[in-house]
């Protein structure tokens, strides 16, 4: 065996110019594969960190609210959704497991900002939350690959007004100046009041009656926080509002979102929504301590919910945001094609090596071959070649690959992914799944052995009588 | 001596309350009786939007209203007249489902009460209905108001609650004139209890048997900008079938 | 010697071999016979495309004869698989070839070692052999060395210690002398005299230098694929 080895490893040497570039090509493949596959790690760890840190891992919902509950949330109310809670909270299963349990509420309905001179209205989708659990679940960082939110003091827990609203929605209304947001143009003069004949006398008569008892019963702004007007059908069909103080913004990456996200504080949803009606929740949101526990977390869940007959459902973040699975499989068929791409060329490279090495050595095939060296004996030696080679490729890029992350990981780059508006650390996570190194080296080391074996056939094929006649 | 004295001050106070419970309550129903025909009837209206105080739209509709005897509450059918634009579009208003028909795609939609907040729609809750029915009065006391001309007129102050969860309006501030019922104003007020419309009762005049309000004034609280006057005009009985107040029917309306 | 009692290392019986070349089919042998007595020194002569390097394939082993029988120290190779007969060469036969034809990543030692490891020789035996017989050779100090830095003559050498390694029953060499000067070629002729006496090996050779002829023990001449002339001497 060690002569197989010695010889192999010595004809490499021999033909350095050729080994170094067929090494090299595979040293290169190696380096692509990893270096994507490590910033496709990073990319799933902090987009699933930032997933968690807002939707937690699972959501226990209504029977039936996943699929037709966004038009309608109203009707999707958990009874008694603190006695759910409490359950889950104190399985003896699933305690250790969980770090946040917390109920939230759905609500749609139009926001108008109607202050002063002010005629603006535009339906909202928001939620309400509870504050306190919201910043800790904006701490969990399991793979230190997000970023790490301090306490939102905007929320405010004496004043259950106080919320916040997406960027496109604050623009929308006319909220630029008040929350002093940055490149924010006003919006035009309201298209209904254009419709109104300019120079047509107002009725005093109107204006008088409302002034009677208006600006008695309206809250007005308080301090230098804007108020806005959330009107909404209960779950009984009433009409009803509440007044939002808006604190602040909570920007959202996609436009869709961010032109209809109002976050407020869960009292004040539960109040325009049900009403007089039981306030209830449609959604108790679980994060868990590490994402590793989902599968067994839900399993229990979903067995405990059964267990009690409670007529609710469980999802995850993954079939909460599509978007999330959708990406994965996205970069998961990219790396895939990468790796066909440098599997195509490190064969070709390979094959190529391999057949001149073995046209060179003829002589010494036939050499060996007369000496009593079986067909198999030829076939395994230029099979050890090529993997041989694979092997010193693949190990140069792995060495090359952890010198460029190592760079990159301390040149302190930042970036902004998709569907996100803050901007994270840049890194790669090479050594987060030990399977895309071993996968890597394996995949290439394998590839070129194969390649090996169609020269190496040939030589072994060689009548020896023919290969001594060659020079 | 003293146990008769005791016990007529008692029965006294005990006929006192009652009595007031009573007058509360009968006050509200006297002045449905003022506002809605027991009757089933038909009117003109006219409905005008203002917008910081300037007109914009003016609608004219034929309505058709009937009590539902298992509810007492009206149903109203509504069909548009004028503008030319909206001629033939007609609303069907059923308790609480609210129906739209277009004549164009013959298609007849359900107005969900998200839809209702704004709108045309939304003053549907307030026009027709019948107080004593889905809400529970109490009498807070004697206040003289301003009616629209200026004139003071002196009211009954009631507080009325929503009798059940259906009710549209959590609760009802309702003034009464003395003596004549007369409804003279209403605030309606949301479940989270903040003020959502003002409704002024003006114009009134002799129809269908007796004195009843021939204009409503209705004030968006949340958006003071918007005003709506409706005008209740030609008011006339008349024998409406029942199978006019059925969706599917609407389509059929259309020839008359 | 006589074929008498020892049998032939060598015997052919009628054979022939032919080859496609192209369209054309080539008659290389055409009906040989012969016996080569066992350790002695044996020559095949002749011009050029007479058939001579066929018949040493044949009787070297690495080909198969089209008809007729070839036995090689009493083994019939006509009825092997290519797997024995590579197995049969490993034990039997050792190869001399006119460019020395070396492994040239290897080492003068590990050349000589090569063939012993085929025979899967234990380590401390194949140590010992290789010295010794790079030491018979006169190349102790060389082992180290790889091909391209010895001298033709040696390499010859390393070939034929190569060759010895294993104690083979049969060496064939092909124009042995062919690439040396006449002196290196005269040292080498002494070598493999004295590895016939020491081991008993059978020699065949096929050559056109006089000097190696004086020394044959049997010549054969071939022409056109055919044994024209056959002339035994007694031995030296």
């Amino acid at each position: 065996m060690s002569l197989l080895l010695k010889i192999a490893f010595r004809n490499i040497l021999r033909n350095r110019r050729r080994s170094a570039m067929t090494g090299s090509a595979i040293a290169v493949g190696a380096l692509a594969m990893l270096v994507f596959g490590a910033f496709t790690t990073y990319l799933f760890a902090s987009f699933q960190t930032n997933l968690v840190q807002r939707i937690g891992h699972l959501t226990v919902f209504q029977k039936g609210f996943f699929l037709f509950g966004s038009g309608n949330p109203t009707a999707y109310g958990i009874d008694r959704y603190q006695d759910v809670m409490d359950l889950i909270a104190g399985d003896p299963v699933l305690k250790p497991l969980i770090n946040v349990v917390t109920p939230t509420q759905s609500v749609v309905g139009i926001a108008g900002n109607f202050e002063g001179e002010n005629d603006a209205a535009k339906t909202f989708i928001g939620v309400g939350v509870v504050p306190a659990d919201r910043d800790r679940m904006r701490q969990w960082n399991e793979f230190g690959a997000g970023r790490v939110w301090p306490a939102d003091t905007r929320f405010d827990a004496v004043d259950p007004s106080v919320g916040l609203i997406g960027g496109g929605i604050a623009r929308i209304l006319g909220l630029c100046a008040p929350l002093k947001i940055a490149n924010c143009p006003s919006p035009p003069a309201s298209a209904t009041r254009a419709l109104v004949a300019a120079n047509a006398p107002a009725d005093p008569e109107i204006g008088d009656l409302v002034r009677r008892d208006v600006a008695v019963d309206n809250p007005g702004a308080v301090g230098t926080m804007p108020r806005l007007d959330l009107l909404s059908a209960t779950a009984n069909g009433a009409p009803n509002v509440v007044s939002l103080r808006v604190a602040g913004l909570d920007p959202q990456g996609i436009k869709e979102l961010d032109d209809n996200y109002v976050a407020m504080q869960l009292g004040l949803a539960q109040q325009l929504v049900y009403g007089r009606g039981e306030h209830k929740a449609t959604g108790i949101v679980i994060q868990l301590k590490r994402s590793e526990d989902l599968r067994p977390a839900r399993a229990r869940l979903t067995a405990l919910l059964q267990q009690h007959k409670l007529d609710l459902e469980v999802h995850d973040f993954a079939e909460l945001t599509p978007f999330y699975t959708q990406v994965l499989g996205l970069f998961g068929s990219i790396f895939l094609f990468i790796a066909v791409i440098m599997g195509v060329i490190v064969l070709f490279a390979v094959v190529n090596t391999m057949t001149m090495n073995v046209m060179e050595r003829t002589n010494e095939i036939g050499t060996v071959r007369a000496m009593g060296v079986r067909r198999r004996g030829i076939r395994r030696q230029f099979v050890v070649e090529g993997a041989m080679l694979g092997m010193i490729g693949a190990t140069l890029g792995l060495v090359l690959a952890v010198i460029v992350a190592a760079v990159v990981n301390h040149a302190g780059l930042t970036w902004n992914p998709p569907a996100s508006v803050n901007f994270i650390p840049l890194r790669l996570e090479l050594f987060g799944r030990p399977a895309l190194i071993i996968g890597t080296w394996l995949g290439l080391v394998l590839v070129a052995t194969i390649a090996a074996l169609i020269p190496a056939n040939r030589a072994a094929k060689l009548p020896v009588v023919d290969a001594l006649r060659h020079v | 001596m003293r146990i008769t004295r005791i016990a007529a001050l008692l029965a006294l106070v005990f006929v006192a309350t009652s009595a007031e419970a009573q007058t509360a309550q009968e006050i509200i129903a006297a002045s449905d009786q003022v506002r809605n025909p027991s009757q089933p009837f038909r009117s003109t209206d006219t409905l005008t939007e203002y917008i910081g105080g300037k007109p914009r739209d003016q609608d004219v509709l034929a309505v058709y209203s009937k009590i539902d005897p298992a509810t007492q509450q009206y149903r109203n059918l509504i069909r548009y007249v004028a503008p030319p634009r909206d001629q033939g579009k007609m609303v069907l208003l059923d308790g609480k489902s609210l129906w739209f028909y277009d004549p164009n795609s013959k298609a007849s939609v359900r107005i969900s009460p998200q839809q209702r907040l704004i709108g045309q729609a939304s003053i549907a809750d307030v026009l027709t209905v019948n107080f004593a029915i889905d809400y529970t009065g109490k009498l807070l006391g004697d206040e003289t108001i301003q009616d629209p001309q200026h004139q003071n007129r002196q009211c009954w102050h009631l507080d009325m609650k929503a009798a059940n969860e259906q009710t549209s309006y959590n609760r009802v501030e309702y003034w009464v004139e003395h003596g004549t019922n007369y409804p003279i104003k209403a605030k309606f007020y949301s479940d989270s209890g903040r003020l959502l419309k003002i409704l002024y009762y003006d114009g009134f005049e002799q129809r269908l048997g007796r004195v009843r309000p021939s204009k409503a004034i209705i004030v968006d609280a949340v958006d003071t900008s918007l005003a709506t006057i409706v005008t209740f005009g030609d008011v006339t009985p008349q024998e409406i079938p029942e199978a006019w107040f059925q969706r599917d029917y609407l389509p059929r309306l259309q020839a008359q | 010697m006589s074929g008498g009692t020892p049998a032939p290392a060598v015997r052919l019986s009628e054979v022939t071999k032919t080859y496609q070349s192209g369209a054309v089919e080539v008659a290389a042998l055409r009906g040989i016979s012969l016996a080569i007595p066992v350790r002695s020194f044996a020559m095949v002569v002749g011009p050029s495309g007479s058939g001579k390097t066929t018949l040493l394939n044949l009787v070297g082993c690495i080909d198969k004869p089209s008809t007729g029988t070839v036995e090689v120290c009493g083994q019939r190779i006509g009825e092997l698989s290519d797997n024995a007969l590579a197995d049969f060469r490993a034990r039997t036969i050792g190869f001399v070839f006119q460019n020395f034809n070396l492994v040239p990543v290897l080492s003068a030692y590990e050349n000589v070692e090569y063939p012993l490891l085929l025979i899967g020789m234990p380590a401390a035996q194949r140590c010992e052999r290789t010295l010794a017989m790079l030491d018979a050779v006169g190349l102790s100090k060389q082992g180290r060395q790889r091909p391209n830095e010895l001298s033709g003559g040696q390499k010859q050498r390393v070939a034929i210690a190569r060759a010895l390694v294993k104690e083979p029953g049969l060496v064939l060499a092909d124009e042995p002398t062919a690439n040396l000067d006449s002196e290196t070629g005269a040292s080498i002729i002494e070598l493999m005299h004295k590895v016939q006496s020491r081991f008993h090996t059978t020699f065949v050779f096929s050559t056109h230098d006089p000097h190696l002829m004086s020394h044959a023990d049997a010549i054969f001449t071939i022409r056109d694929g055919q044994l024209v002339d056959h002339q035994e001497e007694a031995a030296q």
